[in-house]
């Protein structure tokens, strides 16, 4: 746990340090559990309505486009296809990445540069209280719990979004629409949703912590080091959901 | 006790410590004063273990600060009280809870709080009460564990004066157990009053302070 107490913070250190703590997390009794509460709070509970809103709209508005095409097309059974694809498979866990992002890991990179700023990182380390233990590894599992839930979450009321419009074209019992629902997907399509959210979530609060941590003395420094967190973040998540859609859609398929 | 060897720090290529080596004594105040960019900030945080020299190291009951494990630099820490130039009192934490990081009882929070006058602010956030307030509690957080050293950074300025017999008490009971205590001052008037051993910082050295 060298990284915090060098002259300068590199993220090899810093992620090596992370990892070292997640795997000695039961034996740490550093761990904050009030922060690992308040975390899943406010990324997980608190972004419920949000997400409905985007969930439900999102699929709406890809089922009316895709059933006025697809009609057309004679195809029209594919958009139980397009559902999975937006509600689970691709663009659910994309949304919800890049609205975490927006909401939480610069929400996390603030507090943590403020926290460096006002000195309380180093009052925990002169109080011989690891500050990843402290405040950066339950972060990170609150970040991850809470997107794996989301994701479940965004699925399920992107669906009930589907099947209204979809009702509005070709009315169905939803239990008729669900069997053909669940038909167009996989348990590999669930399995990569969790996946994909939950490496976004470590990879989104690793980097946002990371950035909040490397700020120095000013805080000037804040709203720049937000800036590259978010600017990397994105590249992290376009990163993953790349490479899981290659290992989806040329290796398991 | 408390032992320098031969500290080296550079940042961005300009060097403030070039090979400090000094044995702070216990039971007794050292001050350490220093000019403006002499590296008074950075050798308390050096000190205070937040911040690792280029090289050299500091021994404290001969155990190395900067070369043990983590388990031990933590279990060392637990003696050390130190109290930041900022209150530093960690914000989405009660008062109660900050003073309870220091893992003392329920019994020593609520007496040190007592002595201070500030029982009736436990259960708020730092955000909620005044500068001088937040100074008294960061100056608690470091008293509570008794700490065999204690590090402050610009000692008594922003305590009220109110309230200056009662640290002086409270010192005087840490040197007559054996504590080594260092102030970080520019104040003559401090350093005058407190200082049995004075120090300055200067031409990347640490020599006695004569005025």
């Amino acid at each position: 746990m060298k990284s915090l107490f060098g002259p300068k913070l590199t993220f090899k250190d810093y992620f090596a340090d992370i990892l070292f703590d997640l795997i000695n997390i039961r034996e740490n009794k550093n761990v904050s559990q009030s922060v690992l509460i308040n975390q899943i709070f406010f990324t997980g509970y608190e972004a419920f309505n949000v997400m409905a809103i985007i969930s439900l709209l999102l699929c709406a508005a890809i089922i009316l486009q895709g059933h006025a095409v697809l009609v057309e097309l004679g195809q029209k059974n594919l958009i139980y296809t397009i559902l999975a694809s937006t509600a689970v498979r691709d663009i659910g866990p994309l949304i919800i990445s890049f609205f975490i992002l927006a909401r939480s890991g610069i929400a996390i990179s603030t507090e943590l540069g403020n926290m460096k700023v006002n000195k309380e990182i180093d009052a925990l380390k002169a109080l011989g209280i690891s500050p990843i233990s402290y405040i950066v590894t339950p972060r990170i599992i609150g970040m991850v719990l809470s997107m794996a839930v989301l994701a479940i979450y965004f699925s399920i009321i992107g669906v009930f979004g589907g099947y209204i419009v979809s009702n509005v074209f070709n009315p169905l019992p939803f239990s008729e629409f669900f069997d053909n629902f669940i038909k167009a997907l996989s348990m590999w399509d669930l399995a990569f949703m969790i996946l994909k959210t939950c490496i976004s979530g470590f990879a989104i609060a690793v980097i946002c912590s990371f950035h909040g941590m490397g700020v120095q003395r000013s805080i000037t420094e804040v709203p720049q080091r937000n800036i590259t967190a978010v600017a990397h973040s994105i590249f992290a998540i376009l990163i993953i959901h790349t490479l899981a859609i290659i290992v989806h859609y040329t290796i398991i398929r | 006790m408390f032992q320098l060897e031969k500290l080296h720090c550079t940042i961005d290529d300009y060097e403030y410590f070039d090979g400090i080596s000094y044995t702070f004594s216990g039971g007794t105040l050292h001050t350490v004063s220093g000019h403006s960019g002499s590296g008074k900030s950075l050798f308390f945080s050096i000190l205070a273990g937040v911040k690792s020299p280029n090289s050299g190291d500091i021994f404290f009951k001969e155990k190395s600060i900067f070369n043990s494990s983590f388990r031990t630099l933590q279990d060392l820490r637990k003696k050390f009280g130190i109290v930041f130039q900022l209150p530093a009192l960690i914000s989405n934490l009660s008062l109660r809870d900050n003073l309870k990081l220091t893992l003392r009882s329920e019994a020593e929070v609520l007496a040190i709080a007592r002595d201070f006058q500030l029982e009736p602010y436990l259960n708020l956030r730092p955000s909620a009460i005044s500068q001088g307030q937040l100074y008294r509690f960061a100056l608690c957080r470091a008293l509570l564990p008794n700490p065999e050293i204690l590090l402050w950074d610009e000692p008594m300025i922003n305590i009220d004066e109110f309230f200056h017999p009662l640290v002086d008490q409270k010192i005087a009971q840490l040197k007559a157990r054996g504590s080594t205590i260092i102030f970080f001052t520019n104040r003559k008037t401090i350093v005058e009053k407190y200082g049995e051993n004075r120090l300055i910082l200067q031409a990347r050295k640490l020599d006695r302070y004569e005025f």
